[in-house]
């Protein structure tokens, strides 16, 4: 009998908004010990079938179909019933280990409870029943079995005294201290920085092998699933498309969008061309900081460095890219650049009087009350002394080179998916003709087939507009695809960037 | 039409809201009687076909003084807010895109004025001010600047950090531009929902100023000052002081249903 | 740090408190109808009036006056009353503050009492119809004015069931439960709709913690609705409402006031309504720079106690 026997599960969300079938007759099983992968984009119903096997789906969903878990169907459970496996038999962590911890109560106490809940009776099979002395005992040795520092200091910290790293090791301290036969990981390294990812995934390897965990793995980054997992599942729109070894997968991809997922995380390189034109941009010893007011009064503003002593240059055409992890200072960059940044010193030279920037796709890169043609025709009212039509005809000009119908002029950005979104945002930033774009992190919120789309079109426009680019993102496979050269910034202090 | 029926607090609101004010705009100009002519021989009268809500120790027509007592609210309470609500919007929306010594100003004197129950506040005000329409109104009106202000200031701090604003700044958008044009439109939602519940407040101190003696003078009928006078007769005529009062929380009702339909639709 | 944070909040208080008086101070000082006049009536000779004005201190300049107030002020000295004859300002309010004190006391327990329970039994209603039968009439509630509901109850318990009598008070001082078996009933004016309001906003803020991610840690867990409730979202929940209450204070004060009024309480609120209408500015100054102590002392209570129970609060 498998571990985990899942048998044509079927979500369903059922809210305001309309009916999603989210999980379609999905069906797989594994073994103790196993660690599977389940890979998909935001929307494949990689989440909602993990949670489903957790019964923690919202009210809005419902689902039907069977669980077996060691030969007992959750699906037929009752709330209660299937609370003595929750935690116990099967646990989970989640994408935030930030919010998924209780924010009030120290998290020592918040691991005790694991044991409060399932310890505390007499009669479970394995251990007898547990003493205050004994929990807390048992929570320290999970601390130190997760490689939490000073287990003792931080059983008595509150979530938000600890890092990231620290604050995915207590979910993982919490999950693993009742022994279950399975572990459900809901992207925990998402939101997480890429060292800190790694030592999250070594620490989960590490557990499966010392406590003999079976591993669910959810995540949308199939370089991430390739380092834990042997077996992985490839969801898309709510099925399993493909499904297999990990070295199957990679090596012999049957399905279309799985073939589309590994070209994404390829090492494929762009073909540099010699470039000998001028400069468009000479960023010369450019240290950029914030200013915290004093506490006191007449006390002096301390200075929080971001950026020290940067040198770099982006040529007439060229696209440079620019690498560096969360808090590497990127985006207080191209703040400066653009003169939005407003603590800075040293020299920036520019050729463009109107450089412009395309946004990370967000909820608010397009102002959410304003129809798409109000938004491209703003930097044309500002800017120049076009009449009405000749601006209208303008931005249906601009709307057409990115691959946009005139029914999207009406529109409210809501309305738009993300890669529309990103088109408009790349339109806005080309309509005044500026001929220098800095755009921060333009795909890293998009699913894998749309990035590619924008990437495309971001490459032939700046070829058509003989564009300077300054490119920046934490994914060195997407850089490597696009930009002709790369500078990296480290943490904090940039002194010598490499290039 | 068809989104109403599924909003039924929306439709409800509008319905309760729309008697309410066509009977206050009608008691503006006509009542069925004289709000102001006295007569000895109805005196305390209880509700009948002639007098639906009785008549008062003077011998006036009920249901006629609230009318015009709904009016009188209805003027005060919508000037009143819609003062404080273009001040303090104004107010709040520079002070949060400035920041700095201005926005540092402006808020410690919101802070004083915001920490004082309004009501306490509006009798300060009227004290030295005076009674009287014009004044009433001035007075509540200064009272929800802070309000205002605040919400204002707290959609400003949370918007302007947004990408869109940067984006207008470099489509060299001007300042005035980028307050007005771009970033008010997004706050407005929030603030029509606190001018809804600006609105019920300034229902409820119009009339307990006036219930005090403090409000409107005679002889124009005020609700509060009709709870304030029928308090004496309660025993006789039970009716004089109920009617006024159900129909200061009928009208706070209505309001109160419109703003949660808007609230829903909002979401 | 914590000394520090106190020194700061104690100088802003001073700092608004002396705001405080010279806007009211001087705003009477610049009414057309002076004091004198309020006091003799207008038909009274030039002579007299100033003669009364000589002797009220009334012709010396604004700046002199409100220096010689402030210096009796620091020193509990806040004057004389202009319509009670002979009788000082502090000894007016000391009389009455007492009786003010229990009202708005047994305001507020009665709105802590009710509100915490019904607030949590509102936010477990699951059915449509459950909840909103619960907004309706929290909602009604919250639209009452409280004279009104005074009025109310007065018809209600006064007049109908004969359970107290209006104008009946006792000083607490004669008999200390009478007084409360008094105010009671004032009280639940005040209160009610309070209460209504209070429940509103505990029930929003335990359905917004309800969607919160550690919601879904804690069933991952295992724990109980029961337990995630009351282990989890509860306390969570408290935190927004602990600067709600503090506002609810000062709104059950201002309720107060006019409340008193409707029940003929002898309180601070009686004292200021007759001192505006025979614009007796000092016993007005007084009160509301006392009222405004209250307010201001208040605020800095729940500062201190939000501190308390969140940890991600540093001073």
């Amino acid at each position: 009998m498998s571990l985990l026997d899942v048998r044509k599960l079927n979500v369903i969300f059922d809210s305001s908004r309309g009916v999603t079938h989210a999980v379609k007759d999905v069906s797989f099983t594994m073994e103790e010990g196993e660690i599977l992968g389940i890979v998909g984009e935001s929307g494949s119903g990689k989440s909602a079938t993990s949670l489903a096997i957790m019964g923690l789906l919202p009210s809005t969903a419902s689902y039907y179909g069977e669980l077996l878990f060691d030969g007992h169907d959750f699906v037929k459970m009752s709330f209660d019933e299937l609370r003595t496996f929750k935690g116990d038999e099967v646990s989970m962590i989640f994408q935030e280990p930030m919010v998924s911890l209780n924010p009030l109560m120290r998290v020592g106490k918040q691991v005790e409870e694991m044991l409060l809940l399932h310890r505390t009776e007499e009669g479970h099979e394995d251990e007898a029943k547990m003493t205050k002395a004994d929990r807390k005992a048992k929570v320290l040795e999970m601390f130190e079995l997760v490689e939490l520092p000073n287990p003792e200091v931080t059983y008595r910290k509150y979530p938000h005294e600890l890092s990231g790293g620290q604050q995915q090791r207590v979910m993982i301290a919490m999950a693993l201290i009742c022994k279950p036969q399975l572990l459900i990981a809901d992207e925990p390294t998402t939101a997480l920085d890429a060292d800190v990812q790694d030592q999250i995934i070594d620490l989960l390897k590490e557990m499966n092998r010392r406590l003999g965990t079976a591993i669910i793995f959810v995540s949308h980054d199939l370089s991430v699933i390739r380092k834990l997992c042997r077996n992985v599942l490839v969801m898309y729109h709510g099925e399993i498309v493909e499904r297999g070894t990990v070295e199957e997968i990679f090596e012999n991809p049957q399905d279309d969008y799985t073939k589309k997922l590994i070209a994404a995380i390829s090492d494929e390189r762009k073909v540099v061309e010699p470039n000998e034109a001028e400069d468009m941009l000479v960023v010369n010893d450019l240290s950029a900081w914030y200013e915290i007011p004093g506490k006191k009064i007449g006390e002096k503003p301390t200075k929080k460095m971001i950026v020290e002593n940067l040198s770099f240059n982006v040529k007439e055409g060229e696209i440079l890219g620019m690498v560096g992890a969360s808090g590497s200072g990127k985006s207080t960059v191209s703040r400066a650049i653009l003169g939005l940044h407003k603590w800075k010193s040293g020299d920036i030279i520019m050729k463009e009087k109107n450089p412009q920037m395309v946004f990370q796709d967000s909820s608010a890169c397009l102002n959410p009350v304003k129809k798409i043609e109000w938004i491209l025709e703003e930097p044309l009212r500002n800017m120049t002394d076009m009449t009405k039509e000749e601006r209208k005809a303008k931005v249906r000009e601009m709307l057409a080179k990115v691959e946009l119908g005139e029914e999207y002029l009406k529109r409210y950005p809501r309305q738009l998916s993300g890669g529309q979104k990103q088109r408009v945002n790349i339109a806005l930033a080309l309509i005044s003709g500026s001929k220098f774009i800095i755009a921060d992190e333009p795909v890293s919120a998009l699913d894998v087939t749309i990035q590619e789309q924008i990437l495309h079109l971001l490459l032939s426009l700046q070829k058509e507009f003989h564009l300077s680019v300054l490119f920046i993102s934490h994914d060195i496979n997407v850089i490597n695809r696009i930009c002709d050269r790369v500078i990296y910034l480290k943490n904090r202090y940039n002194k010598n960037p490499r290039t | 039409m068809k989104y109403l029926k599924k909003n039924k607090s929306l439709l409800i609101g509008l319905i309760i809201t729309g008697i309410v004010l066509a009977l206050a705009l009608i008691g503006l100009f006509w009542t069925p009687y004289s709000t102001t002519e006295m007569s000895t021989t109805y005196k305390l009268s209880p509700p009948s076909a002639a007098h639906w809500f009785g008549t008062d120790n003077y011998g006036r027509d009920i249901f006629s003084r609230i009318m015009q007592g709904m009016g009188t609210t209805f003027i005060v309470s919508i000037t009143t807010v819609v003062f404080g609500m273009i001040v303090g919007t104004v107010i709040g929306m520079v002070a949060g895109y400035v920041g700095g010594w201005f926005d540092e100003v402006i808020m410690r004197i919101n802070d004083v004025l915001n920490a004082f129950p309004s009501v306490l506040l509006a009798l300060v005000f009227v004290s030295f001010m005076g009674t009287g329409l014009l004044n009433i109104i001035l007075a509540l009106g200064i009272l929800f600047i802070p309000s205002f202000a605040r919400i204002a200031r707290s959609e400003m701090l949370r918007l302007k950090s947004l990408q869109f604003v940067q984006s207008a700044q470099l489509s060299k958008a001007k300042h005035a531009r980028i307050i007005f044009a771009h970033i008010l439109p997004n706050a407005l939602a929030t603030i029509f929902a606190s001018a809804a519940v600006g609105f019920n407040n300034a229902v409820l101190a119009e009339a307990s100023l006036s219930y005090l003696g403090l409000g409107v003078q005679p002889p124009t009928a005020s609700l509060g000052r009709m709870i304030s006078e029928a308090g004496s007769y309660l025993v006789q005529a039970p009716w004089f002081a109920i009617a006024p009062g159900v129909a200061i929380i009928i009208l706070v009702m209505g309001i109160t249903l419109i703003s949660e339909g808007l609230t829903k639709i909002e979401q | 740090m914590l000394m520090k944070y106190v020194i700061k909040k104690i100088i802003t208080l001073f700092l608004a408190l002396f705001l405080i008086s010279v806007i009211v101070f001087f705003a009477f000082s610049v009414l057309p109808a002076d004091a004198a006049v309020a006091k003799l009536g207008t038909d009274a000779t030039p002579e007299r009036l100033e003669a009364l004005r000589e002797a009220m201190g009334l012709n010396k300049s604004v700046f002199e006056r409100y220096g010689i107030w402030l210096v009796g002020a620091l020193q509990g000295d806040f004057g004389k009353s202009l319509q009670y004859t002979n009788k000082t300002v502090t000894s007016l309010i000391s009389t009455r503050l007492g009786n003010s004190a229990i009202l708005s006391l047994i305001s507020f327990v009665m709105v802590i009492v009710f509100s915490i329970p019904l607030g949590i039994f509102s936010a477990k209603r699951r059915s449509a119809l459950g909840r909103g039968a619960m907004t309706t009439v929290t909602q009604v509630t919250m639209g009452i004015p409280s004279f009104f509901l005074g009025v109310l109850i007065t018809y209600l318990f006064a007049i109908l069931l004969h359970l107290f009598s209006l104008g009946n008070f006792v000083s607490p001082k004669k008999n200390f439960w009478a007084a409360v078996g008094y105010l009671i009933f004032p009280a639940i004016a005040i209160a009610l709709p309070k209460i209504a309001m209070t429940v509103k906003f505990l029930t929003s803020s335990i359905r917004n913690e309800l969607h919160k991610e550690y919601v879904r840690t804690a069933y991952s867990k295992g724990q109980t609705r029961n337990g995630v409730l009351y282990k989890h979202v509860l306390i969570n929940a408290m935190i927004p409402v602990v600067t709600f209450l503090g506002v609810i204070v000062a709104e059950i004060v201002a309720g107060s006031l006019i409340v008193e009024q409707v029940f003929s309480v002898p309180g601070i609120g009686t004292l200021l309504i007759t001192a505006i209408t025979n614009r007796d500015y000092p016993v007005v100054e007084a009160c509301v720079l006392l009222i405004a102590f209250f307010v201001i002392i208040i605020n800095f209570a729940v500062d201190m106690i939000y501190k308390a129970i969140d940890p991600r609060v540093t001073v």
